[in-house]
Order: structure tokens, then C-alpha cells, then sequence
């Protein structure tokens, strides 16, 4: 790297703290801090929600991973973005409706207090993981641009960094400047994309010269095989709905139809840019190969072929979507924490001065176990291995008892719900100690949640009809609706609404087929699980036209 | 050399949503600076 990278790299960052420090003084109330003041347009709420998604773990992480196993790494943001648009269309509106500030809260509406504080507690840990993630992708590219190859340095000043940031602004600060991080973020991919793949001759060239299962897309064999896309697909689908760190930008939506618009926007979009984050590393295992690190693989490619000023500048868009995607996530364990424990510990309601000092103790704290996570990455196998290692085993038994029996069984009771919850992580961790696939040991803490849940509520009494009743109600349009001639209806009423409702349904189908058909290695597959995809996508944006 | 339709289509869309979200976050920020601006007065 050159003076002028660095002085670029400079710049930008001051842009973005100036950014955080101006929207300070937007800062007069909790939900100003948590929710933005619940007043987020849609396309803004798309941007923030695709700067907190599309991060460093993608472009350094899909594309290591896809540098070292090949392209089908890809599914692990496609069907994330399949999974945000079936969010955005069933489970968020309830959500909204609810007017809640984070995920335990729907969980104590829908089951009882302590299922709330459990999992508010448990969050705190695991976004702090997710956290140490990113830090340790930012960590890998700063190593390999700059040359200082301390890993310890790097890890305090970037936390450091995101860390003030996150203070300063609260969640206006993140919607705003994720949205500026956001937009630097894809530039940087659209520049490195026709670089990289020119170098290597294209799509043909990387067909040519890879191994054929690297440019299998549903392969029927190895780690990122058909059967890790479905247990993807499956944790997707936890992410998408019950994800505090992504689901805080949505909770601040304007209205129920924009965060609709702001979730469907979102997964169609960033379905191509996905492209941008894998392609270099395939790339970059023809042009720089045998690299100890493959998760060093795009910051390689960069330092080879992008010319002085662009390295800069790329480096600012990355550096700023780390900062984004922690400070949305530092801000939702500090939401997580005031809303879910301390409001419960100390019995009484908080001043919304204290709250917001509590956040911002709170965003220290959680700043301080993001850093001792980042330690352990490297000894988990790097950033993709690590995160799927987390989310396996703490996340998926949430999705279980929390959408699929909180949403769907209304017998689900909330010791069924707890005991469920543990029985599935518990499952979860003894499988991933015992050496399986990750698909397999998602499968196990899945299918321990669905069994043990199932059981203990049909042993326990049943929950109060009044409170499901509540619940069951915010699948129909609210009065608030009515009044603003906004209505969203989550089973549509038009034929129009019914039939986009179909398409997607068949997107779906043929999806689920296509990666089954992975499972035998027949030819087609690929082909019929990204149309799925495609129809599934057309499906959810005919959706939005109608009611 | 083929023409690679698969990574330019995909760099197009990606492209167009770049600036399709250039304009339309410019004028959501515009209201909302906008709505604050009324609310300091």
C-alpha cells in the first residue's frame, strides 16, 4: 500500500465518524438509540439491511472458502436472501405489528419472561461471536495490505473503532452511514470483480482451469455439498426471522409495508452481489495459489492486481462495512441487554436517560467479548467454519421454538419451549464435538428442539388464550394500517396477491428439488435450483403489488 | 474468447442496483433531513 491508499483509506473514515457524531444529537430517546425512532423509509432500511449482511465475512470468508472448496459457497447468501424475502413476507409484519424493539420480546409475548431473558442473555454471547467474526476478517485483510502482520494490534485498534462509532450515533447512526458503507461496499465489488476475472479469463477461464467439483454449484460431495445448502437454507431461515443483529434496522421501519418492501428489496438485490464476493476467490486460487490462509485470498488478489488510489479505496469500503455490520450488531446487544435483563433485574421501568447510558455501558462490554471471540476464530477453522459452528448449534433451536412452534402450534407452551430450546443446543454442541458434518449436527439440534418441545408442552398447561390470542390477531391488519391505507395482508386477499403467492411456492418446490437432485449428481440440478431461486424471487416482488 | 454473459449480467444488475440505490436512498435521506429540519424549528 501507498501514502495516497492510506491517506484515502484516511479520509473516508473521517467522513464516517463525522457521520456518527453529527447524528449524536439525533439521539432524545430510547427508540431513537434502538429503532431509529421507528421512522426508516424503505429503500434506506434495504441499504442498511444489505451493509449489515454483505460484510468482510463474505468477502473475506466466501470468498476463502470459495478460494479453497469452490463456488458453491455461494448458496450460503443465496438462501439467506430466499429466507429474508419469506421474512419480510410472513414473519416480520407480525413483528412490526407488535411494535417490538427485539426478538426476546416477541418471545415473551408469545411464551413467558424467562424464555425472554434466556434468550436475551444468550444473544448478548452469541452476536458478540458473530462480532468476533468480522473483526477477524477485517484483521486478515489489514495483515496481508499493509504488511504489520500483528494480530493482536489489529484487533484492538479496529474494535477500538467500531466501538466509538457505535457510541456515538446509536442505530440513526448505523442506518444512516450503513447506507453510505453500503454503496462504497458494492462499488469496491464491482470494481474488483471485472479485474479478477479478467486476469483469469472469465467464467470459461475458471471452468477451464478449476477442478470441475470447485465449479459445481450443487456438488454431491464434500464439505459445502447439497446437504450443507439445505442445512443453509434451514439456518437462513432462523437468521432471517429471528436475528436481532439484522432484524434491529426492520423493527425501526416506517410502517408494516415498508419494512415488507425493505426485506423483499433487500434479498432480491444483494442475490447478485453475492457474485461479486465468491467469484475473486475462485479467482484468486488460479492466480495466487497455495496461500496458507484461504480466507486471505480476496486482500491477495487485491494487493496483485489493483492499481494505487482503487487498493485505497477498496480497503475504506471494507474497513466501513466492518465498522457497519459491528456497530448494528454492538447496538443490538446493548437493545438486547436494556430491554430484556435489565428491565427485569431491577423490576422497575428505566429513565430513558439511564437507557441510553445503559446502552452505551452495554456496547463497551459486548465490545470486550467481540474482542476475546476474535482470539478464538483462527482456532475454529476461520471465519466461515467458526460462524457456521455458532449458528448450528445456538440458533437453529430458536427458529424451531420460536417461529415454527411459536407461530404454528399454538399447544407450544413455554417450558416446552425452554427445555426444547436447550435440548437442541445441547444436541447441536455434542454433535459438532463429535466430529459431524455441519449439516448433520443442524439437523440434530433441530430435530431435538422439534421433539422435546413437542413433549414437554403436551406435559405442561396449556398457555393463556388471551396471550395467543394476541398473537394469532397480528397475522390480520392492524387498525394503525387501516388508518394510513397501508394495509398488508400476510395471506393476501386479491387474486393477484394469491397468484404472485403461488409463483413463489413453485420457486420454492423447484429450488428444494434442484438441490435434492445434488444429492445423485445429476446435471440438471444446478440448473433447476437457481431457476427456482430466480421464480422464487419474482414470486416475492409480484407479491409486494398487491395487498 | 466467449462472451461471459453469466458474470456481466450479473455485474449489470448489480451495477443497476447501485445506481438505482444512489437515487432513491438520495431522496429518502432528503425527507428525512427534511422532517428533522421542521421538527428542530
Amino acid at each position: 500500500m501507498t501514502p495516497i491508499d492510506y491517506t484515502i483509506v484516511g479520509v473516508i473514515l473521517v467522513m464516517i465518524f463525522g457521520a456518527g457524531a453529527f447524528f449524536y444529537k439525533w439521539i432524545g430517546n430510547p427508540e431513537d438509540m434502538q429503532v431509529a425512532g421507528r421512522a426508516v423509509p424503505p429503500f434506506i432500511l434495504a441499504a442498511t439491511m444489505a451493509a449489515t449482511n454483505i460484510c468482510l465475512y463474505n468477502f473475506v470468508g466466501y470468498a476463502g472458502t470459495a478460494y479453497k472448496y469452490g463456488i458453491s459457497i455461494i448458496w450460503h447468501e443465496w438462501t439467506g436472501m430466499m429466507a429474508l424475502v419469506f421474512s419480510g413476507l410472513f414473519v416480520l409484519p407480525i413483528y412490526r405489528r407488535l411494535r417490538i424493539s427485539t426478538i426476546p420480546e416477541y418471545l415473551e409475548e408469545r411464551y413467558h419472561k424467562s424464555f425472554r431473558a434466556l434468550i436475551g442473555f444468550l444473544w448478548v454471547f452469541r452476536l458478540a461471536a458473530w462480532m468476533g467474526v468480522i473483526l477477524y476478517a477485517a484483521v486478515v485483510v489489514m495483515q496481508h495490505l499493509t504488511g504489520v502482520p500483528t494480530y493482536s494490534l489489529w484487533i484492538i485498534i479496529l474494535a477500538i473503532l467500531a466501538i466509538i462509532y457505535t457510541l456515538m450515533g446509536g442505530q440513526w447512526a448505523v442506518v444512516m452511514t450503513n447506507t453510505f458503507q453500503f454503496l462504497i461496499l458494492l462499488l469496491a465489488g464491482l470494481i474488483i470483480l471485472p479485474i479478477a476475472l479478467n486476469a483469469v479469463g472469465w467464467l470459461p477461464g475458471l471452468i477451464e482451469k478449476l477442478p470441475s467439483i470447485n465449479m459445481a454449484l450443487v456438488p454431491q460431495k464434500g464439505p459445502f455439498n447439497w446437504l450443507f445448502i439445505i442445512a443453509i437454507w434451514f439456518l437462513g431461515m432462523q437468521w432471517a426471522t429471528t436475528d436481532q443483529g439484522l432484524l434491529q434496522s426492520a423493527l425501526g421501519a416506517r410502517d408494516v409495508k415498508s419494512v415488507v418492501k425493505g426485506l423483499v428489496y433487500a434479498g432480491i438485490i444483494m442475490t447478485p452481489i453475492a457474485y461479486l464476493t465468491v467469484a475473486p476467490g475462485l479467482a484468486a486460487s488460479i492466480i495466487n495459489p497455495g496461500l496458507a490462509n484461504p480466507d486471505a485470498a480476496t486482500p491477495s488478489l487485491m494487493l496483485t492486481l489493483l492499481p494505487t488510489g482503487l487498493l485505497g479505496l477498496i480497503l475504506a469500503g471494507l474497513l466501513a462495512s466492518q465498522m457497519s455490520t459491528i456497530s448494528a450488531n454492538l447496538n443490538a446487544c446493548a437493545t438486547l441487554f436494556t430491554n430484556d435483563i435489565y428491565r427485569n433485574l431491577f423490576k422497575r421501568e428505566p429513565t430513558p436517560g439511564t437507557t441510553v447510558r445503559v446502552q452505551r455501558i452495554i456496547i463497551a462490554i459486548a465490545g470486550a467479548f467481540m474482542i476475546a471471540f476474535s482470539f478464538a476464530v483462527p482456532h475454529l477453522g476461520g471465519a466461515v467454519s467458526a460462524y457456521l459452528t455458532v449458528i448450528g448449534i445456538m440458533d437453529m433451536p430458536l427458529f424451531i421454538v420460536g417461529i415454527v412452534y411459536g407461530l404454528l402450534w399454538k399447544r407450544a407452551t413455554w417450558q416446552g419451549a425452554i427445555i426444547g430450546y436447550l435440548a437442541g443446543a445441547v444436541a447441536g454442541y455434542i454433535g459438532f464435538r463429535l466430529g459431524y458434518h455441519f449439516g448433520m449436527f443442524t439437523l440434530f439440534s433441530a430435530s431435538a428442539a422439534l421433539v422435546v418441545t413437542f413433549i414437554v408442552s403436551l406435559l405442561t398447561p396449556r398457555t393463556d388464550p388471551e396471550k395467543l390470542k394476541k398473537i394469532w390477531a397480528l397475522r390480520t391488519v392492524s387498525e394503525e394500517e387501516k388508518k394510513a391505507k397501508g394495509a398488508y395482508h400476510i395471506i393476501p386477499i386479491s387474486t393477484g396477491g394469491r397468484l404472485s403467492l403461488i409463483i413463489f411456492g413453485i420457486g420454492l418446490i423447484m429450488f428444494l428439488v434442484g438441490i435434492f437432485m445434488g444429492a445423485g449428481a445429476l446435471k440438471l440440478a444446478a440448473p433447476i435450483a437457481t431457476t427456482g431461486m430466480i421464480v422464487y424471487f419474482l414470486g416475492g416482488f409480484l407479491r409486494l403489488q398487491f395487498d | 474468447m466467449k462472451f461471459d454473459w453469466i458474470s456481466w449480467g450479473t455485474w449489470s444488475l448489480a451495477a443497476l442496483v447501485f445506481i438505482i440505490w444512489i437515487i432513491q436512498t438520495t431522496r429518502e435521506f432528503r425527507d428525512i433531513f427534511r422532517e428533522k429540519g421542521k421538527q428542530s424549528k
